[in-house]
């Protein structure tokens, strides 16, 4: 048996050092790195309980019930800091990319402990793949935010519903990367070519004197 | 069999309306327009429809069977109604809940009242009361902005059209349900469900063409003046 809370507590350990360590800007992004994992951790216990409840076996639990309970749970930290700190909407998509890949990470860390390290080509295709649908998904997320800005109503209206986008791509790869073969390494390339293309742009449209 | 077709045909005609949407959003930022919320809001609500059909088309592919526990199809084909919703705020820009007319009161009574016909037919107590909360505020939306664009002195009018195609899209929504709310002996032609599912397919198509005339309109005028 795997004990995830122990891991967690290897994981967290060193990060939480850093945390004290480091000054402004880099002290926040530590702190949603360590965010993510603990939503991986949180996320995992509810959909456990999800599971039990309505009787889902665990394929069906990956395909049906993480997708949309990954997501909520990862946009938690987020809301947290939105509501009580109410930063500069500059500063928040650091944030969402910092919990994306804190959760990713701790996630793959797991399927490492469960699956083993032999098959290096899958967990190529798993690794880049589920950092890269995290991180898409977290920056889906996040543009209903920050593009919404304004108006609290039309915020949270455009932020539900960009979070259902999320929760459907999740869901999508979810199913790809669980039957080897075709629907894997197809599951694995759509996050990468999206992030791709999301890196190409933000760069494009980054200010020159940033560049 | 048929329920294939029609769900491919619906999945490309969604693939055509977002890819041209995005692609014309796209084109609009580059130029640094307002045009481009409403070019990205049309294509978010469709790649939300073509998303929910290509989940439900690769969970019946690889389980050989439709979702069981979470419905996240039909989660995406609620929300799509939020991106419409958002749209129409968008397209109305001054008091887009206003009423317009007292006869807006029949909105909720007949959103209501057919939320009571599907859940006593089907079930689905929470899908009923989200249906009744986006239809409500969608259909409001879209009368509203026809009773405006009515009342205008200048009537040749730009918006029009769209409204009338987002309401032809929300009825035809609306006809689906009711069509399958109903038993019919096996999945044929003489199906209605199938026929309005392929009319909304192409009404997709329709809200495009809607959104292209507005602002050629527009631009048109822009350059007589």
């Amino acid at each position: 048996m795997i004990y995830i809370e122990n891991v967690y507590i290897c994981l967290a350990a060193p990060l939480l050092i850093a945390i004290l360590c480091l000054k402004d800007r880099k002290k926040i992004h530590m702190v949603f790195l360590l965010s993510g994992m603990t939503a991986c951790i949180f996320s995992s216990y509810i959909t456990t309980w999800m599971a039990v409840l309505v009787g889902a076996g665990h394929e069906y639990t990956v395909v049906e019930i993480a997708p949309f309970v990954e997501e909520v749970v990862k946009l938690s930290p987020i809301l947290f800091y939105l509501l009580l700190v109410h930063p500069p909407k500059d500063r928040l998509t650091e944030c969402v990319l910092m919990v994306s890949v804190g959760f990713a990470t701790f996630e793959n860390v797991c399927y490492l402990l469960n699956n083993g390290s032999d098959d290096l080509l899958s967990l190529l295709i798993r690794g880049f793949g589920t950092g890269a649908m995290h991180v898409v998904c977290g920056v889906i997320v996040s543009a209903g935010i920050i593009w919404l800005w304004d108006n609290p109503w039309l915020r949270f209206i455009g932020t539900v519903a960009l979070l259902s986008v999320a929760i459907t791509y999740h869901g999508i790869f979810n199913i790809l990367v669980s039957h080897p073969g075709a629907s894997l390494v197809i599951g694995g390339i759509i996050p990468v070519l999206t992030m791709c293309v999301v890196l190409v742009e933000g760069t494009r449209r980054r200010p020159k004197d940033e560049k | 069999m048929i329920e294939l077709i029609d769900n491919i045909i619906q999945m490309i005609m969604a693939a055509m309306v977002f890819s041209i949407a995005f692609f014309r959003a796209f084109i609009k930022y580059e130029r640094e327009s307002d045009d481009s919320h409403e070019w990205t809001l049309i294509g978010l609500f469709a790649f939300e429809y073509f998303a929910g059909d290509l989940y439900d088309a690769l969970y019946v592919y690889f389980y050989e069977t439709s979702s069981q526990y979470f419905y996240i199809s039909e989660f995406c084909w609620y929300t799509s109604y939020l991106f419409m919703i958002l749209l129409l705020v968008h397209m109305l820009k001054e008091k887009p809940f206003g009423m317009e007319s007292r006869f807006q009161f029949l909105i909720p009574v007949f959103t209501v009242t057919m939320a009571v016909v599907f859940y006593v037919r089907n079930g689905d107590l929470v899908g009923n009361i989200v249906s009744v909360l986006i239809m409500t505020a969608a259909i409001w939306l879209v009368v509203n902005g026809l009773i405006a664009e009515t009342r205008k002195p200048d009537k040749t009018s730009q918006k029009k059209p769209f409204y009338i195609a987002c309401a032809v899209i929300l009825a035809l929504e609306y006809a689906m349900w009711i069509s399958s709310s109903f038993y019919w002996p096996g999945d044929t032609l003489l199906n209605p469900y199938f026929w309005f599912d392929a009319s909304f397919s192409i009404s997709l198509i329709g809200l495009l063409h809607t959104m292209s005339r507005y602002h050629g309109i527009s631009i048109g005028k822009a350059v007589r003046r």
